[in-house]
């Protein structure tokens, strides 16, 4: 949960977020249209800058954090580069099975570099909504939007408990491990199953108890939480209205050009 | 050629080699045939061949598709198909908060109950630590359609917090994991325990069997994403690739959720009578 720690650390964490969400979202939309390595990797440069330079994000921990997608990165774009054919005649190298050739082609590799870098792009800027934005901004925008409010109720509360069970989780797991519990398999398994089953007692217990508690203050079934005021980060505007005009000309320009 | 970049195969080997590799691995000088140890795309193709073997040790939650990794038509049609399911159970919800104020709460519980299991790294068959979806237990612990709901929450949450799966990529990755799993799991369940199987195996086939469906749907997002020659070419490519992490995932994951059924219906028979689950 690094990054909820990092969201709320940020010097971006008290802008509008409306601003931030919108900027995140059509920056992902452009990466993700034009459909180029080029601009992926703008984008890539660019939340990296404002994470980084506006955001005051640690420098390290952001270059760590990228590195959580590309274990599915390695997955997905193994199973394109390969290709299965019976024809080898595109294919710059591959392995005969039987009646089928196994092999990279040229197109292949393309669409797998293209992929990486649009996919790595977008997941960029996901991490500067969330390394920028504390959730609890969000749910005030989700209020506004057309999700029913009892939904956006059950979501904060739902990031509420999420913390107090990680912290039963972690304790019961530390005392577990700290008596052997994960020393093989077998023991690995019972521990797992005592952990899960005692987390949902507990969790059920802890929905009584707040239930009470709410109630003996006046709960009328919805909770009502005041948000927080923004303000405007200038050069945080700026840069990002430059950003977005600069990528959707260089994207028209390339796609026009490839026409 | 330099010389110490090749060496020189016994003939009989070099005949079975001729039909699996490609031309340009070896070459003949005066009559006698060689291979090239150092060529680099050998280097290359052996590389990506020993990553599938390195795979299954990775600690992956691999189910998750990525962030900007679908063409943004498909991320907005599978945005759509979720819609009706998501109404379906957000109506569910709603008749059931109005009834009961309590039960808002519980569900955000049961929300935050499946993020942590869905998080929590389960010991797996090969030796490797990997996630399970959580899905399965959930669906007959809270039901499908509640199920779907939590599902896009949690998966919200994760793709924020945790960078699992993604923004653009939410409303396939609820439709597999949220949508498709527990509808299947809750489904195999209840025809099961109909049939008279017992609790235990219908619960083991409810979990493996939604997890493995899971599986099946975002190989089959994937390959329509990118298709290969055909669409089934690149489906058999996605799903053996993620056969090697998922068949053993789902096995542990059916395994886990058996025996946590077993201590909950021992200990909390009150809640499950609650959650409606006997």
């Amino acid at each position: 949960m690094i990054i909820d720690k990092l969201a709320y650390n940020s010097r971006l964490s008290k802008t509008a977020p409306t601003e931030k969400v919108i900027f995140a979202i059509t920056s992902m939309i452009i990466c993700i249209i034009s459909n180029s390595i080029l601009v992926s990797f703008i984008t890539i440069l660019a939340m990296l800058f404002i994470i980084i330079h506006i955001g005051k994000t640690n420098i390290k921990t952001v270059f760590n954090l990228m590195t959580v997608p590309l274990f599915f990165l390695i997955f997905g774009c193994m199973a394109i580069i390969i290709s299965i054919s019976t024809d080898k005649s595109e294919m710059i190298l591959y392995i005969k099975l039987g009646k089928i050739f196994l092999g990279v082609t040229k197109y292949s590799i393309f669409s797998v570099a293209i992929t990486f870098t649009k996919s790595l792009g977008a997941v960029s800027c996901m991490y500067f909504l969330s390394l920028t934005t504390p959730v609890n901004d969000i749910f005030s925008l989700l209020r506004k939007s057309i999700i029913p409010d009892f939904i956006v109720e059950i979501a904060e509360l739902i990031y509420r408990y999420i913390f107090v069970l990680l912290d039963v989780c972690e304790k019961i797991h530390l005392s577990q491990d700290s008596r052997l519990g994960y020393v093989n398999l077998k023991t690995g398994y019972r521990s797992t199953v005592l952990l899960v089953s005692n987390l949902f007692i507990r969790s059920m217990n802890q929905a009584e108890k707040t239930f009470t508690a709410l109630s003996a203050r006046g709960y009328d079934g919805s909770i009502n939480l005041l948000s927080e005021k923004h303000k405007h980060n200038k050069p945080f505007i700026l840069f990002g209205l430059t950003y977005i005009f600069g990528v959707t000309a260089l994207t028209v320009f390339l796609k026009a050009g490839i026409k | 050629m330099r010389k110490s970049q090749v060496y020189k195969f016994p003939k009989s080997f070099m005949t079975v080699l001729e039909g699996h590799f490609c031309a340009k691995t070896y070459f003949t000088y005066k009559g006698e045939k060689f291979m090239l140890l150092a060529n680099k795309k050998t280097k290359l193709f052996i590389t990506a061949l020993s990553l599938i073997a390195v795979i299954p040790t990775l600690n992956v939650s691999a189910m998750h598709i990525m962030e900007g990794y679908l063409p943004i038509t498909h991320s907005i049609i599978w945005g759509i198909i979720c819609i009706p399911f998501l109404i379906l159970g957000g109506i569910s919800i709603q008749k059931q908060t109005a009834k009961d104020s309590k039960t808002k709460i519980l569900l955000a519980l049961a929300g935050a109950f499946v993020f942590i299991l869905s998080s929590l790294k389960i010991p797996s068959v090969t030796g490797s630590c990997s996630h399970p979806t959580g899905t399965g237990l959930g669906a007959i612990l809270f039901g499908p359609s509640i199920m779907s709901v939590l599902g896009i929450i949690v998966l919200l949450f994760q793709s924020l917090l945790l960078a699992h799966g993604g923004i653009t990529t939410l409303g396939a990755n609820t439709f597999s994991m949220a949508i498709a799993g527990p509808f299947v799991s809750f489904g195999i369940y209840k025809l099961s325990r109909k049939l008279k199987i017992p609790f235990s195996v219908s619960v083991f086939l409810g979990a493996a069997i939604g997890d493995l469906v899971t599986y099946v749907v975002t190989s089959f997002q994937l390959a329509l994403a990118f298709p290969d020659t055909n669409i089934f070419v690149s489906l058999a490519k996605f799903m053996g690739i993620f056969a090697a992490t998922q068949l053993p995932i789902a096995i542990a994951e059916g395994i886990l959720s058996v025996m946590i059924m077993g201590v909950l219906e021992k200990n909390c028979k009150n809640e499950l009578q609650q959650l409606k689950v006997i």
